[in-house]
Order: C-alpha cells, then structure tokens, then sequence
C-alpha cells in the first residue's frame, strides 16, 4: 500500500504538543470521527461534534460515515470531511464470489478488494490526525480506526496483535455496561459529547472563554435552504402561515418491534383533528408498510369527515433537505424508536416519543427539554426475551387515548405551567386513569453542577421508583465520578415520594452485598499491589528466581481466586453485573510491558471498582435515609391567654 | 480512570506504533476491516430477510448497529487471545439488539 508513512514531526509543532498559547490554539486541529452506523447514530454525533466546534472553533471535522446515512453530515456546513464509504463497490463483488464459490467468509479472498480499498484510504492516512474518535464501536470500524496515524484514539481499535482494544474509560464503560445492556442513564450523546471535550482538554487545551459564551442555534446545524417547503403541492402556502400547527407523524421506525400499528395513528389522527382545528398534519416515512399505514390514517379521516382539512401524505416523497424542513417546521413530531427524534432534537421540534420494543431511551430518546417519552409498563414477553415469545404486547400499551392526552397535556404547558398535575389533566379531558400501563417521562437538560446532559423526569405521581432506574442512576453517577473527574450530590433525583416497598426490599437485598463487592474489590486491589511490589524486585526483569516466580504465582493464584468470588457475587446478585463487565474489559485492556507494570495497573482497575462500589453504599444509604422513620415533633398546642378585658 | 487520569488521554500513539510503518500489517489490517464488514453486512441482510422485519427506508433508517447495540467479536490469532484470557468475555457479548 503506497501511503505517506506517519510522520509525528507534521504534528510536532501543532498546538496539541507545543505550548497551549491562544495564537496557537488557534491553529486548525484535525479531527477524525468513524460513524459507520445508521442515520440516528450519526445525528448523535454530530450533536457532539457542533458543541465541540462551538468550544473550540479552530476544529477541522472529517467524518467517515457509509454512503446511505451521509445526506445528514454533507448538509453540515461546519464539517470539513465527509468521507464515504464505497461499500457498494466492495461488497456486492465478495459476497457474489463468496456465494458462487459456496465458499465461507473464511476461505474468501480478499486481495482484489484491497487494491481499491487502499486507495479510497489513502487520502486519510496522507496526513497524521490530532484525535481519531471511532463512535461505531463495532468489530469493523476497530479495523478501520487502526489504520489511522494520529497522536490519540479513541474508542475501538486493534493493536499490534490484532486483538481489539480500547484504551479509554468510556469505550470500556460503552463496552462493558452499554452494549451489555446493564441499566444505565448517561444518554448516548451525552457520552460522546463528555469523551469528545475530554480528549480536546487533555490535548488541545482549554476553550477560549468566548467561545463558552456562545449560543449554539439550531438553524446553523444544517445547510437547509428556506425554499425547500416550497416545492410541496399548493399547500405549500399553509407552511408560511403562522397560525397553523404542524405536526409530523413519523409512521414507520425502522424495524416492526419498534414501530406503532397503522389503526393506532389513524385513531390518532382523527383525534387530534377533530378536536383542535388549528393543527394540520404531515404524514411521513418509507417503504410499504409506511405507505399503507398513510393510505389507512387517510381513509379514517375520510370516514370521520375530516377529509379537507390540510393532510399531507409525504411518504417516499422526502430526500434529507425536505424531511429536515419539514420537521424544522413542524411544532411537533410522533415517532417511535427512530432517527427522527435525532432530527427533530437538533432542530428544536418537541416529540412525541412511543419508546415501544425494545429500546432504552435514556440512552438514545429525544435529546433537549420538554420532549415525552411513552414507555410501555407491563410486562413483554419478547422484550424480555422469552424463548417463543412472537408478538410485542408492549405496543397494547400505548393506546392513542394515552398519546394524545400526554400531547395535549405537552402542547398546553403555557397555560398550565405543570402546575397541573398529569393525573389532574387526565381527569380534566375526561379520560382518568388511562395512564395505568404507561410509563411517561418529560426530557430536561439538568444545570452542570446536578451532573449535566439530559434526564427524564416522571410525568406521572402515581408512579413507583422501580430497581432498575434507581439502578441505572447509580451507574450513571459512578461513570461521571469515574471519567469527569468530580461527583454531583448522591440521590439527588431521588424522592421519598417514589419509594415503595418493592424497592426497599430490593434496596435492602442489595445493602449487605455491596459490602462484600468492597471486600472483595479491595482486597484485588492488595493483591494487585503486592504483585507490584514483589516483582518490581526484579530488577532484571528478564530472569527471576524460582522462589520469587513462586511467589508470584501464588499471587496471581489468589488473584484468579479473587476474580471468582466476584462472579459469584454477581450470580447472586445480577445488579452487579456491570462491575464484573467492567473489570474484565478494563482487564484485557492492560497495556503493561512487564508484571510490575501489570499489577500496577490491575491494582488500578480494582480500585475503579472500589470506588464505583462505594458509590452504590453512599446511594444506598442515602435512598433508605428517606424512608426511615423520622420522629416527629409533637406541635405545640397554643392555650388562648386569658381574657382579662372581661 | 478518575484514580490517575490514563484512561481519559485514549491511546497515545508515536512514531513507533504507528500503523503505517509496517506495510504486512496494514495490509492484514485491512483485510480485517473488509472482513468484517462483509460480516456485518451478511448479519444486516438476513435480518432485513428475516420475516417480520420492516422495509428499511433509503433516507431515514437502517443498517449496521451502532454504539449502544454493537458487541464486538474478535478475529485474533491464537497466540493473541492466549494472551488475553478476558477475549472469550467479549466475544460471547451481544452482537447486537433484537
């Protein structure tokens, strides 16, 4: 392969290795991300990437994304690379040989696809990068982002062995708690935003303060000319008039488990209709299913007579520019699980999100404020991954009733000002007690100092707390004490009103446990150090004693010994689960030259997990300090003075 | 890690690790990389094949899993993952969400 070898002295003098002066930080600074996943993962990181170039204006954005989800990024003026990836030139040959031949993807031959492949890489590899991010965290992109000459990486790689790897905290937190489905409730974009502005703190230095003053404002995002509305029918005209509402129904989500039925919008539909005159309605999304789901919510609207009022059916009519100002216009978008709420999130348009299948939207719901999320609250069978298990009942749950009372209750928060509880709404539009099977969440962006990024708060107040988003709030915490270096307060989010006796039970299961994960994790960590310490001896490091090489086995013996007490812990008790996951993959991430150099930084994996551990005790403590009884002063009864102007 | 800050700096790269140098091992790198993803677009068809799965739009989804649904399955030599015992942790992770 003929490319420039890395040449560290091209980035020597740039201001990620010299000095961190302002005329410096100024210099351009090159950065590579590897979004080779769908359309909503894509929209995710360019949220991280625009709040990076708003910090730090001198970034220059390449990004390398596949050629069906690029339409987002090349509408980016502030990205300076969108790099394609010819997929469709490469694969279609392998796969032809490969079913020709009856032949394995093992026994292919890769050798006349990696010409080209070289080639298209070339223009990547001329230049060493300041920073390559692989926001893909697949097995392919780990290939590609070793390939990248640059001063650091981040997220998967391959090393010099080919083994994957990943040398930053939250790829291992993405690896071990994300991808392993552990609950947690650090959104996505949130992630790669904090690993982002990390990397360009450590390297590059802090932001100019003003560029911490600057507003980010949506129309900036993407290069959206206002014509586009224009070229939709006559009723192009309603888009300019202001007192119309608009509102996109998002009909399809990609894949069935996660998409609403087509009797459900229509309901929908006729709903909202009928009873707000002001709203006109956009019909949106691709492919069959989405168009019949179209021509049935047209036919119920017909049937109710509501057949002149201003829908528009735009499915398989939208490239990237109209749907983007369709949902720039509109005041609100119904979607399921899909990568609309990423677009409608950037673009400042609320949502209305039907979180149905299996999705977990504090990691990849509607980012921002004032968007809902519906959760299904019964039990699904194939969510749960029952074997057999072939129909969704989570959608049953979601009624239209349900959707359109959390919208109208949304869409009236200027009169209300949630003072109104939901419950209170619920009885107002006549429909009390429809909430029973819903969970249902408001999005807010929490201030810095409660920990940042994006919560969604419950709706309803007749809701329990359950385990897992208690949970899931505790592995949140612990990653940002972890990997932001500083810990918001313990609970915060936390009130005694959500208690209830399940989750005292739960939490009461759990308290004893947790002290032995700290017995445990410590005692890792002793041995770790003694480890260390023992073969830090050797000052040869080559050849050892047979006492000393006893010694140490012994050691990592009791090390091993160690390591299955804490699987047996986990066995008992499965909440743990993510601390397990962690310090194996914080394990085979060990980059040590020699056994000293290893049990050093054992010795640090095991007191992540003491700390982490010691989080979980403090939340623990801190949640049944709300439940304990508390004394109550007897108020003291006033005797009226004696009248004594009798 | 927040106990001595290593694991925010990613992974710190010089002259001596750079990929290009060694021009075998770009070229094994790159095979790897169009095995996989030759991998993952077999996985993607046969699910888009599979009954019940919705028609993928051209605009507005579809594809390859993403960060909070990868796992990630190693194809390392033997040498490598006798070296690694914690591979066979990730490699019976999820490869990706129903």
């Amino acid at each position: 392969m003929s490319v420039a070898p890395f040449n560290p002295s091209k980035v020597a003098h740039s201001p990620v290795e010299g000095e961190k002066s302002k005329s410096e930080a100024k210099q351009r600074i090159r950065i590579l991300v590897v979004q080779l996943a769908r359309l909503g993962d894509t929209l995710q990181s360019l949220m991280a990437l625009r709040a990076a170039k708003q910090l730090y204006p001198q970034l220059e954005i390449h990004l390398v994304v596949r050629g069906r989800f690029s339409d987002a990024a090349k509408n980016c003026p502030w990205i300076h690379g969108v790099h394609v990836l010819p997929t469709d030139e490469w694969i279609p040959s392998i796969l032809h040989a490969m079913k020709e031949k009856n032949a394995s993807l093992e026994q292919v031959d890769f050798r006349s696809v990696i010409g080209p492949a070289a080639a298209w890489l070339a223009p990547l590899v001329d230049e060493p990068w300041h920073l390559v991010f692989n926001w893909t965290y697949s097995d392919s992109s780990s290939w590609l982002a070793a390939l990248m000459p640059a001063l650091a990486r981040y997220g998967y790689i391959r090393r010099k062995d080919l083994s994957a790897g990943a040398a930053d905290g939250w790829s291992h937190y993405i690896q071990a708690i994300v991808q392993q489905q552990s609950p947690q409730n650090i959104h996505l974009t949130d992630i790669l935003t904090t690993q982002l502005l990390t990397a360009l703190q450590l390297h590059v230095g802090d932001p100019e303060q003003e560029a911490t003053s600057r507003e980010s404002l949506s129309h900036q995002f993407f290069n959206v000319p206002r014509s586009t509305l224009e070229g939709i029918r006559e009723e192009g005209r309603e888009w300019r008039d202001p007192s119309r509402k608009w509102i996109a129904f998002q009909l399809g989500a990609g894949h069935a488990a996660k998409s609403w039925d087509e009797s459900s919008w229509a309901e929908l539909a006729v709903r909202i209709l009928a009873r707000h005159g002001e709203c006109n309605l956009v019909l949106l999304g691709n492919g069959e299913a989405d168009r019949r789901a179209a021509a049935h919510v047209l036919e119920q609207l017909r049937e109710n007579g509501l057949e002149d009022r201003c829908v528009l059916s735009l499915v398989d009519q939208t490239d990237f520019q109209l749907w983007a100002a369709i949902i720039g216009r509109s005041q609100w978008v119904f979607s399921g699980d899909t990568s609309v709420i990423h677009l409608a999130s950037v673009l400042g348009t609320r949502i209305i999100n039907l979180s149905i299948g299996p999705v977990r939207h504090t990691e990849t719901g509607p980012y921002g404020n004032g968007h809902f999320v519906l959760q299904p609250d019964i039990t699904c069978a194939v969510c749960a991954g029952v074997e057999g298990a072939a129909v969704h009942r989570c959608r049953e749950a979601i009624t239209p009733d349900i959707v359109y009372a959390t919208w109208s209750y949304g869409s009236s928060e200027w009169a209300h000002r949630r003072e109104t509880s939901f419950e209170e709404h619920l009885r107002q539009i006549g429909s009390p007690g429809i909430d029973e099977k819903v969970r249902i969440f408001r999005s807010r962006i929490r201030l810095s100092d409660e920990g940042g990024g994006v919560t969604y708060e419950p709706v309803q107040t007749t809701k329990k707390l359950l385990f897992a988003e208690w949970s899931a709030a505790v592995t949140g915490h612990m990653a940002r004490a972890w990997y932001c270096g500083w810990t918001p307060r313990v609970a915060v989010e936390t009130s005694a009103g959500a208690m209830n006796p399940e989750l005292v039970r739960d939490l009461r299961k759990v308290s004893e446990s947790v002290e032995v994960l700290i017995k445990i994790a410590e005692e890792g960590r002793r041995t770790s150090q003694h480890i260390q310490r023992e073969a830090a001896r050797n000052r040869t490091r080559k050849v050892m004693r047979v006492e000393e090489r006893a010694r140490l086995q012994e050691l990592a013996l009791k090390l091993s010994e160690i390591d299955r007490l804490l699987e047996r812990l986990v066995r008992a008790q499965p909440c743990f689960s993510p601390f397990l996951a962690l310090q194996r993959v914080m394990m085979h991430n060990l980059s040590g030259d020699d056994i000293a150099d290893l049990g050093r930084q054992s010795a640090l994996v095991w007191d992540q997990i003491v700390s982490g551990a010691r989080v979980w005790r403090e939340w623990l403590d801190a949640t049944t300090t709300l439940i304990r009884p508390r004394a109550v002063q007897p108020r003291k009864i006033e005797t009226p003075s004696p009248d004594l102007n009798v | 890690m927040a106990t001595d800050g290593t694991l925010l700096q990613g992974e710190v790269t010089d002259s001596a690790t750079s990929p290009l140098l060694d021009g075998a091992h770009v070229e094994r790198l790159l095979a790897g990389f169009l095995k996989a993803l030759v991998a993952e677009q077999v996985t993607d068809l046969r699910r888009e094949a599979s009954p019940g799965s919705a028609e993928k739009s051209k605009t507005q989804e579809a594809s390859t899993g993403s960060a909070h649904s990868n796992g990630i399955s190693n194809a390392t030599s033997e040498e490598a993952e006798a070296l690694r015992p914690s591979l066979r942790f990730i490699r019976g992770g999820k490869e990706g969400r129903a």
